[in-house]
């Protein structure tokens, strides 16, 4: 069997067994719900206007600098499977990639965007 | 083929034939084969997870000078079982304001997160889901679904404390990943492959003590990865 219709077959159970948790604990659980019941939990404090609330776009720009590593890394998988083939050249490179994007990094932290303050 | 050598493969064949000789498609019975044996997978997992709680319980019950649960069962080890019956017969709410789809999907996504990662871990040579040449790769991408599912749980359920906790969460989790995939890289360098079999395989000297570091950090990233008590954000 092809090996990604295996790991298809595995997001679908993997997906069942929460939802047949959830399911049983629908049918066995009593099911009398009431306004203050139902109200958004906030501790047992009145909740003062939306939870969708602003927040700082800091931590939007943090996103940013960690998509950047993240997809640095996955690029460097395919790099890292063959560096024993091909040597110090791409010993080089690798270097050269990952000062590129240390670079970025470099600069954002210049610009003072990984203080929060 | 061998029954000694590969067990779950001569089974496997011998059931598939079975649903063959009732006169099922052959495609067919060879998914239903692989979905009963996914099934038997997770439902071990799922067992041992029981008993996994049950441990971290005590151990975090002994750091902080408690006993933890010891009422059922020999050292409290029915507990887990009392709890997921209580879990069960509890009444499940949604609020009102919360948004209702991604309220109810942040716990599955969660749980699957989880589940999935277990197609590609080895549990012996010929004792795997399927041996993925990119195996590495998509335990990374799995487990980052739990950090997604955070991310949902805390933003749908309409609670401003929610909201910077899945915040605070996902800070922590973002920023252990980054050294996680990158000592990852080690062992594909070393074995030349992304494919969990082939790095077990290759593992003559035993890759902790050639990079001791490597697996230090990993761990430790790891631990934090997975959210668990010892390294959470509060």
């Amino acid at each position: 069997m092809n090996e990604w219709l295996y790991v298809g077959l595995f997001f679908i159970v993997g997906l069942i067994i929460p939802v047949g948790a959830i399911g049983v604990a629908w049918i066995l659980g009593p099911k009398k719900p009431n306004p203050i019941k139902q109200s958004t939990y906030e501790c047992g404090i009145e909740p003062v206007g939306e939870g969708w609330v602003q927040f700082k776009a800091q931590y939007y720009i943090f996103a940013l600098v960690f998509l950047v590593f993240d997809v640095e890394t996955v690029f460097l998988f395919p790099w890292a499977v063959r560096l024993g083939q091909l040597g110090m050249f791409a010993v080089v490179e690798g270097i050269v990639f990952i000062l590129i994007l240390v670079a970025g990094l470099v600069y954002t932290w210049r610009k003072g965007m990984l203080e929060w303050a | 083929m061998n029954f000694w050598n590969d067990p779950l493969k001569v089974a496997a064949d011998w059931l598939s034939g079975v649903f063959v000789g009732w006169g099922m498609n052959a495609v067919f019975a060879n998914v239903l084969v692989a979905f009963l044996g996914i099934l038997m997978l997770i439902t071990i997992l799922m067992v041992v997870d029981i008993f996994l709680v049950w441990i971290e319980r005590k151990v975090v019950a002994r750091f902080q000078d408690r006993i933890g649960p010891n009422r059922l069962g020999p050292f409290g080890l029915i507990q887990p079982f009392a709890d997921i019956i209580k879990l069960m017969i509890k009444e499940d709410t949604t609020p009102d304001g919360a948004d209702k789809v991604v309220y109810n999907l942040a716990p599955m996504l969660s749980m699957m997160s989880v589940l999935i990662l277990w197609a590609v871990v080895p549990l012996a040579p010929v004792m795997l889901g399927v041996d993925l040449n990119a195996g590495a790769l998509f335990i990374i991408a799995a487990g980052s679904i739990g950090t997604l599912s955070i991310i949902m749980a805390g933003w749908s359920s309409n609670n401003k404390f929610s909201v910077i906790g899945a915040f605070r969460q996902v800070a922590v989790m973002v920023s252990f990943e980054i050294p996680m995939l990158a000592v990852l890289l080690i062992p594909t360098i070393f074995s030349g492959s992304m494919g969990m079999n082939t790095i077990i395989q290759s593992q003559n000297i035993w890759y902790v003590f050639l990079s001791p570091l490597a697996a230090l950090i990993f761990l430790i990233a790891a631990i934090a990865g997975v959210g668990t008590r010892a390294l959470r954000s509060c």
